[in-house]
């Protein structure tokens, strides 16, 4: 009955309706830095896998000497001589973004994200195989019973890379930066969900710091204390404003990790070099370079000549990097997805009030075969909220929507939307007058999302129902995803992260600037994330995210297609890399090049 | 001749404050903001993002962020990026070097190879040399820039590595973590070179060919010839004379050697002008984004002057008054 639709019959139809928003596209490459592109497959930008840093300002008298330090501890001539002559060896890791800010306080985006990881550690760091916290820079920690104080052991003899030693003083000042209403730091208000200020931050002795929280909060581990630690000595004279700019950000950022910072060409590479001290042992490559990469099919050309030795490539590259003989793929699954929402705002459209109407679309929907044809196979139906990757990931009586048109049809015929009859009917159901008849907004530039709207449309014909794709500008999209809310039906897709706790979209509060931009609010689920969020115990947590679960899926403000896959190919000369959307740094000093 | 410059340079002030009036206007008026990519992560809060757009002076009235702007640029103060926090007059500094090396050798190769090949087909005006010199130009002209990089790359990097030939890289301007020697330097130069000039010469080889065949057709050539002149006499009175709409378009392009390659050096890599500018727009980095503005009109409004004042030194028919 529900016959399967071949990929090439499926983008040839959605084609016509696409072929105008690609024209678009072609003109508007995607931003590089929204969290919510498909190639921002790499640990998503919120998540502490972007555990990274902190950077330092210098010292306002010598920002000269304080450049160097980093780059004079470790002349080319003086390497080579300590270690078993030869040539550095290096890795060359490709990006399709440029870093922007070296200092964790501060950055945000995923490419920052990933050179602060190099650059810095944090108290704890996510593991690599499930996203739970682990020790980094503290050895130890111990909760109270009543799960308010958290007390962090810190690592013996750690170093910053210009040699001095790390202290909890360091950690209580990477802290009081971000307390600073002056200093630029996105992570303020997060910080003060769980703390109080600075004064819940004390330092107990040099290795002892503790923390103080205002309730039990659960994501903390993975949230909050996953972000990299700043040398206060470097930064203590940059307060407030001048924090935001100083010189450490850009030109000499200090930290304690496996690779301290060598020069920064901007818009083309940043080159690292090992750290030598390096709490878990001395990185066994030499250079770590991070080459930024603009163009997809440039990376695939460069990953086949040996120019870079890993980087994220796109699904409809697969089996081209596959044949290459000097290249493995690994594919994993990743914390992203791609979802549609529903206005359910009445003041803008009064469409989709009726569940039914919600969940008749979705039964309309082929998501197999979208995975086949749009994401080249590497992606699965979306069957929870929760990404599967996900601790809390568990479909286990989710309501499900399995491709099923005829099941749509009776559902839209019994909540009243009838396909006219008579002359000059278009087939576009109606109840009352109005016509299902709505426009799909999706970014320009972005090919998988804009194959998902035309396909969303053509499937949705066949039930009765017209939509009308439209790719927009990525910037005017989200004025009217998040402010104007001017839509009725918008597909974009995120990633979320380590932490399972979804409240930006599907709680009340998140509809004030958080990711509900479409009006859903059920006071049972608030209560439910809110229980979630204070339940320390993973299982208990795990018990209530699955309640969520059904009563998200069962009311569907909005669908969550499909998720997706990170394709990583990395050159057959290295070894040691654990493909993994949540750490893959997280043993990059035991990294090897062949 | 003096008073014509001075009043000519007197004249850019103006103009260039209203350009700069109206890109603030419109650089404004685009949808999204330097902190988009902020609220579009759902771990980042409203009151953060509102708390950094008063610290950056975005919640102030338009007007009111123009005129701050204006008095920082008067000061000589180009600002610093909003993204970044860096010093901007630094980030288009380091910048300059890179796009004039690329653009003056591909502009210089063009202009080389692109006027012979323009003169020597309007002299042999509609035979095989011009047919297949007019084909070139109508086809690589229509080829879009980032297509025929993709190309080289794919041909001269990838395809000749997988022959086992020498290859050539295929993007950056020396090796990284080498000091990037002199022959270093130069082989990175080929591809994005080739890439720019490619295209480039298409366009100068048709405005050479018909401002020669126009001049061939003028009666001072039939009088030359009439009187005896040697051919290749004539072709040189003819051909300086063809040089005008060059030049002309040579002070045009004056803009596009600071400018920068936007396709060419994001394919390959190049760390030049045309990045900076398509970073910062995708950014919405507001304040590099005006400093740009300012850098590049100001390089237009003197690349037009240049090319007025050469024209009169190039023809003494162009008078000013």
């Amino acid at each position: 009955m529900t016959k399967r639709i071949g990929r090439r019959r499926l983008l040839l139809t959605a084609g016509t309706a696409v072929g105008a928003a690609a024209l678009v596209a072609a003109c508007g490459p995607p931003t590089p830095e929204s969290p919510a592109r498909p190639a921002a497959t790499q640990p998503p930008a919120q998540v502490p896998a972007a555990a990274q840093s902190p950077a330092a300002a210098q010292p306002a008298g010598a920002p000269a000497a304080a450049a160097t330090p980093a780059a004079a501890a470790t002349k080319p001539g003086e390497q080579a001589a300590a270690p078993p002559a030869g040539p550095p060896t290096r890795i060359v890791d490709g990006q399709f973004s440029d870093a922007s800010i070296l200092n964790p306080v501060l950055s945000n985006d995923a490419a920052s994200g990933r050179i602060n990881d190099l650059l810095y550690n944090a108290l704890v760091k996510v593991s690599p195989k499930d996203g739970s916290p682990q020790p980094d820079l503290a050895e130890s920690w111990q909760t109270s019973e009543d799960g308010l104080t958290y007390t962090f052991k810190l690592r013996k003899g750690v170093k910053f890379h210009d040699g001095t030693e790390l202290t909890a003083e360091d950690v209580k000042f990477t802290f009081d930066t971000i307390f600073d209403p002056e200093v630029n730091s996105p992570r303020r208000s997060t910080l003060l969900q769980a703390l109080e200020g600075p004064g819940s931050v004390t330092v107990k002795d040099p290795r002892t710091i503790e923390f103080k929280l205002k309730q039990p909060y659960a994501p903390f581990l993975v949230q909050v204390m996953v972000r990299g630690i700043l040398p206060k000595h470097l930064l203590d004279d940059k307060q407030g404003k001048e924090f935001n700019s100083a010189d450490f950000n850009t030109k000499s950022p200090v930290g304690t990790g496996p690779y301290k910072f060598k020069e920064w060409v901007k818009d083309s590479y940043i080159l690292l070099e090992a750290n030598k001290e390096y709490f878990k042992g001395a990185p066994k490559i030499d250079q770590y370079v991070y080459k930024v990469v603009k163009d997809q099919v440039v990376v695939g050309a460069q990953l086949k000549t040996g120019e870079m030795d890993f980087g994220v490539v796109d699904p409809s590259a697969l089996a081209e990097m596959e044949k290459a003989p000097n290249l493995a793929v690994s594919k994993y699954d990743n914390l992203s997805f791609v979802y549609y929402a529903y206005n359910l705002d009445k003041s803008k459209t009064e469409l989709f009030q009726e569940k039914e109407v919600r969940q008749a679309l979705l039964y309309a929907l082929d998501r197999k075969a979208m995975v086949d044809a749009i994401l080249f196979g590497q992606g699965a139906v979306a069957d929870s909220i929760f990404p599967k990757v996900s601790w809390a990931y568990d479909p286990t009586d989710n309501p499900q929507y399995p491709y099923d048109p005829n099941k749509a049809k009776q559902m839209l015929d019994a909540a009243g939307w009838r396909v006219p009859t008579g002359r000059g009917a278009d087939g576009v159901r109606e109840k009352n007058g109005r016509k299902l008849a709505f426009t799909v907004y999706t970014n320009a530039g972005n090919k998988v999302r804009e194959a998902f709207i035309g396909v969303l449309q053509e499937q949705w014909r066949a039930i009765g129902v017209q939509a009308t794709p439209k790719a927009e500008e990525f910037g005017a999209l989200l004025n009217r995803f998040n402010k104007t809310k001017d839509y009725e039906v918008v597909l974009i897709g995120f990633s979320w992260g380590v932490d399972p706790d979804e409240s930006a979209m599907w709680s009340t509060n998140g509809q004030q600037g958080g990711f509900n931009t479409n009006g859903y609010s059920n006071p049972k689920v608030d209560d439910l994330l809110d229980q979630a969020l204070r339940e320390t115990d993973k299982d208990k947590r795990k018990a209530i995210y699955k309640q969520v679960d059904k009563l998200v899926l069962d009311d569907l403000p909005s669908a969550i297609l499909v998720f997706q896959k990170t394709l990583l190919a990395v050159n057959k000369r290295v070894k040691g890399i654990e493909a993994n959307t949540f750490n893959l740094l997280s043993n990059v000093e035991g990294w090897t090049v062949g | 001749m003096r008073r014509y410059v001075l009043r000519r340079v007197l004249e850019m002030v103006p103009l260039v404050l209203v350009i700069t009036a109206i890109s603030f206007a419109l650089i404004r008026a685009v949808p999204g903001g330097p902190l988009s990519a902020f609220e579009l992560d759902p771990s980042i809060k409203p009151e953060d993002v509102e708390r950094i757009r008063r610290n950056l002076g975005l919640d102030r009235p338009l007007y009111e962020q123009y005129l701050v702007w204006l008095w920082g640029l008067l000061h000589g103060d180009l600002g610093r990026s909003l993204v970044t926090g860096r010093d901007i007059a630094e980030m288009i500094a380091t910048r300059v070097p890179n796009t004039l090396l690329l653009a003056v050798l591909a502009l210089a190769i063009q202009y080389v190879a692109a006027i012979p090949i323009g003169v020597y087909a309007a002299l042999h005006h509609r035979r095989a040399f011009d047919q297949i010199s007019n084909l070139y130009a109508a086809v690589v002209h229509a080829v879009p820039g980032f297509w025929l990089g993709i190309l080289l790359i794919l041909v001269f990097s990838v395809q000749f590595q997988s022959w086992g030939l020498p290859w050539l890289p295929s993007g950056g301007m020396f090796t990284i973590a080498t000091a990037g020697a002199l022959d270093d330097r130069l082989v990175h130069l080929i591809l994005p070179t080739a890439a720019l000039a490619i295209p480039g010469m298409a366009g100068l080889i048709r405005y050479t060919r018909s401002a020669m065949l126009e001049q061939l057709g003028q009666d001072y050539v039939r009088t030359a010839r009439a009187k005896g002149l040697r051919r290749p006499a004539v072709t040189l009175h003819a051909f300086r004379n063809s040089l005008l709409p060059i030049v002309t378009l040579l002070g045009l392009n004056l803009p596009l050697l600071f400018s920068g390659a936007l396709v060419v050096e994001v394919i390959f890599q190049w760390p030049g002008m045309g990045q900076l500018a398509y970073t910062a727009a995708m950014q919405r980095d507001y304040t590099v984004l005006m400093a740009l503005v300012v850098v590049s009109s100001v390089l237009v409004v003197v690349g037009n002057l240049l090319a007025d004042v050469v024209y009169g030194l190039l023809d003494p028919r162009v008078g000013y008054s």
